[in-house]
């Protein structure tokens, strides 16, 4: 009769390894979280429960420890152990410190394009550029795993100028707040001014694209002072007004997407010098005329004439004034006689008709008819489907010699079959065609370039481009709002001064962005080699050896 | 060196001579050949849907990360399947000590066995570059990617391999080695989990990081797998192998003591 000993239901080795576990557990949590004492004395309980269970299953082993044999020989073993698992972490921590990355991916998802990596060079070694800063707002570490490579090329590539840090929103929701982050995995460029980041400047993406954050690091970088002065006149337009007939949604989008300042002023502001139209420090101002339904006095006129013939910018938006023989703002003769001897245009207090081209209204006129080559509305004239639609727009005439110094170009035109009444005549109901009404194709918006002064205006015939409601059918093809605040952008020089700029860098399509498609025939022959082929093939073979093997075996 | 392939020879010529080795690569090939199919079907079916709609394509370099990703994740069961019995059956069956009685080291026995079982998973392993092929013939796939997230899934086996065989050397019980072997491995794997819930909690700062790194994923999914190749993540699949496997001879070794 043998005295086999039985084998012990849980291995005493993996209660001294629960044990062990446990009580590095349990201080692990003591040292670093005192709220969760009950889990540390939990932990610890289990350790030393565990270390009692391995010395009552495993009593040679406990006995070996407690006379020191074990120590002497056995912990060698484990000095020498921990000694190398030491040496290993230390080689790792050398190598992480090195920082050795490499992007091998063929579309170069974390790493700069050529095209880009040029840009971002040229901008590192522009003294004039100031630096800016990437503020990753990640939660998770795998993300920053990845963004870190793209990141780091970054700062290589402008010579340290460009800086960059992760921020987690979940943690460090005011600075998400600053940047109005939305959302974990959005980034914000900001540019550093003495050091420090100056929030008005700072611009979001949404994702890691190489692409938009190039395009947002030189735009940050570039930002100019764009300033849009909207002057209070009766009935005009407000920037404040969130109502329909309102331009806030103006007012929003060009401070947010343009990074203009705006503000709503009167002819006091300026004379007073509260406001000063032609501070140098500005990369460009605009004074903006939102409509109006009275004239204005011949002293207010001539602050804002002054100032075009200093070289000011300006954009004028008709309104209309159906009283009567009365003037609108823009129709007053006052104002006409000036745009007519220094800039050859004028309004007429006429307005276009179309019985082709309306929306419900033959005074609700709609055209295509834009010029292609001026940066005002060149991109309306390249583009199929886009329109504008006014509520009643004034007509625009050129005076028979304008002076040579100024450049003129009709932006807009109504279409051919349109006409033109008086304010009178449509006061009159009388809307009809008649042979004596001049018949269009009218220019309803005129920009002018003075060359000798430089200042730039333009002009046009309806103040209804520049409200809410009208921004409410850009979605449908109606670019109201589009050519009202490319007007400001033009006349401010906005689109000179990011001419130089770096913008639509896009991403090189590669063959690797080509969709996955298969024929029907291909699809069964992957379904057929990859669920029955390959399988079956492997079985088949494992069959074959059991099989040879069985006989060999039988044969031995 | 000799020891070491005559160790290598005879574990890789049980490999390929027992029927389960063949069995466990065909329930792995089976269930990712379902997968990729599956996967390829659904594409082709998106994207012919997307080209109406105008919506942004699925692309080979989508689709090629989820055969290893399944594979490696598959790992926490497969790896202790091919390692149990590599030392534990030597112990139980008292092999062990005839073999450590032979002129050779520990270290030339456990490196052999080591190699054979991690040639083994890389045979499986390239088995499933046909779906590379495959989705080459319908598409464009990312080489370079490719060769990352190839060259990060073989080192993972090896790492996950080695540290499985540190419970074969522990138990001479099969069952109760690849019982622990997986939950190590699974305990690695979710570290990433480990690490979340840290940074959720108010210690120590470094102590989310410190969790992360010690695992297996956040030194193949967040970089290897995306085409990065970072040298800490492919010294770290190095140094867990060789830490292990020194881990394991020590463990040998105290057996050969206590005998």
């Amino acid at each position: 009769m043998t005295n086999e000993k039985q084998e012990p239901l849980i291995p005493p080795i993996l209660l001294l390894g629960l044990g062990i576990a446990s009580i590095l557990v349990a201080i692990t949590i003591a040292f670093t979280n005192s709220d969760n004492l009950v889990l540390a004395l939990i932990a610890a309980g289990v350790g030393i429960g565990s270390l009692v269970g391995w010395g009552f299953l495993s009593q040679d082993q406990f006995s070996s420890v407690a006379s020191g044999r074990a120590l002497r020989f056995g912990g060698t073993s484990l000095l020498v152990t921990l000694i190398v698992i030491v040496a290993l972490i230390a080689i790792y921590a050398g190598v992480r410190g090195l920082n050795l990355r490499l992007d091998v991916t063929q579309q170069e998802n974390f790493s700069l394009p050529e095209s880009a990596r040029e840009l971002i060079t040229a901008y590192g070694n522009d003294p004039t550029q100031p630096p800016v800063r990437i503020l990753a707002f990640y939660n998770d570490a795998a993300s920053r795993d990845q963004a870190t490579l793209l990141f780091d090329d970054f700062v290589q590539t402008s010579n340290n100028k460009i800086s960059y840090e992760f921020v987690d929103p979940d943690q460090n929701p005011v600075i998400a707040e600053q940047y109005e982050i939305t959302q974990a995995g959005q980034i914000a460029v900001v540019r550093l001014e003495n050091g420090q980041p100056n929030l008005e400047t700072a611009l979001t993406v949404n994702s890691l694209s190489q692409e938009s954050l190039t395009n947002t690091v030189i735009a940050v970088a570039a930002l100019g002072d764009f300033r849009l002065y909207v002057l209070e006149v009766e009935n005009g337009l407000s920037i404040e007004n969130e109502t329909p007939s309102g331009m806030s949604i103006y007012n929003q989008i060009i401070t947010e997407n343009y990074q203009f300042t705006t503000q709503s002023i009167s002819i006091f502001d300026i004379t007073s010098g509260t406001v000063n139209l032609t501070d140098p420090e500005a990369d460009g101002i605009v004074l903006m005329i939102p409509g109006g339904t009275s004239a204005l006095d011949d002293e207010s006129l001539k602050v804002i004439t002054d100032y075009l013939d200093g070289g000011g910018d300006a954009v004028i938006f008709a309104d209309v004034n159906v009283e009567p023989n009365e003037e609108s703002l823009a129709t007053a003769p006052n104002l006409n006689e000036y745009l007519a001897r220094v800039y050859g245009v004028n309004f007429t207090n006429s307005l276009v008709l179309d019985d082709r081209q309306n929306f419900q209204s033959l005074l609700a006129i709609v055209t295509n008819s834009f010029d292609p080559a001026h940066p005002v509305t060149e991109t309306f004239a390249s583009t199929n489907n886009v329109a504008l639609l006014f509520d009643a727009s004034h007509t625009l005439q050129f005076v028979e010699t304008p002076p040579a110094n100024v450049v003129l170009t009709t932006l807009v035109s109504s279409g051919p079959d349109s006409y033109s009444k008086s304010i009178d005549a449509l006061a009159a109901e009388n809307v009809e065609q008649v042979d004596t009404d001049p018949v269009g194709p009218f220019p309803i918006a005129i920009a002018a370039e003075n060359q000798t002064n430089g200042s730039r205006l333009v002009l046009v015939g309806a103040s209804n481009l520049l409200n809410n409601q009208s921004s409410q059918f850009s979605g449908s093809g109606v670019v109201n709002i589009d050519l009202s605040w490319n007007t400001a952008l033009w006349t401010a020089g906005f689109f000179e001064f990011y001419e130089n700029l770096p913008r639509g860098i896009r991403r090189d399509a590669r063959a690797q962005d080509a969709p996955i498609l298969a024929s029907d025939n291909q699809l069964t022959l992957i379904n057929f080699l990859s669920t029955l082929g390959i399988p079956f093939g492997i079985l088949l073979l494992g069959g074959g050896v059991w099989f040879l093997r069985r006989s060999k075996v039988k044969e031995s | 060196m000799r020891i070491i392939f005559a160790v290598y020879k005879r574990e890789l010529g049980y490999y390929f001579r027992s029927p389960i080795a063949y069995a466990v690569a065909f329930a792995l090939m089976l269930l990712l050949g379902l997968l990729f199919s599956g996967s390829v079907g659904q594409a082709v079916e998106f994207n012919l849907q997307a080209q109406q709609f105008q919506q942004q394509p699925i692309t080979a370099s989508q689709l090629i990360s989820n055969v290893p990703t399944v594979l490696v994740f598959l790992l926490f069961l497969v790896a202790p399947l091919i390692t149990m019995r590599l030392i534990a059956e030597e112990n139980r069956e008292g092999t062990l000590e005839v073999l450590m009685t032979l002129p050779m080291n520990e270290s030339a026995f456990i490196i052999g066995k080591f190699l054979a079982a991690w040639t083994y998973y890389t045979i499986i392993l390239l088995l499933t570059l046909i779906y590379y092929v495959m989705l080459s013939t319908i598409s464009v796939p990312d080489a370079g990617q490719a060769f990352t997230i190839y060259l990060g899934a073989w080192l993972y086996g090896g790492a996950v391999i080695a540290v499985s065989m540190i419970w074969s050397a522990v138990t001479e019980d099969q069952i109760v080695a690849a019982f622990l072997g997986a939950a190590t491995v699974l305990v690695l794997y979710l570290t990433e989990i480990g690490a979340f819930w840290a940074s959720q909690q108010e210690i120590t700062a470094g102590a989310s990081d410190f969790i992360r790194e010690i695992g297996l994923t956040a030194h193949y999914h967040s970089t290897l797998l995306q085409g990065i190749i970072r040298a800490e993540d492919i010294v770290y699949f190095i140094l867990m192998i060789v830490g292990a496997l020194f881990i394991t001879t020590r463990l040998v070794e105290i057996r050969r003591w206590r005998a």
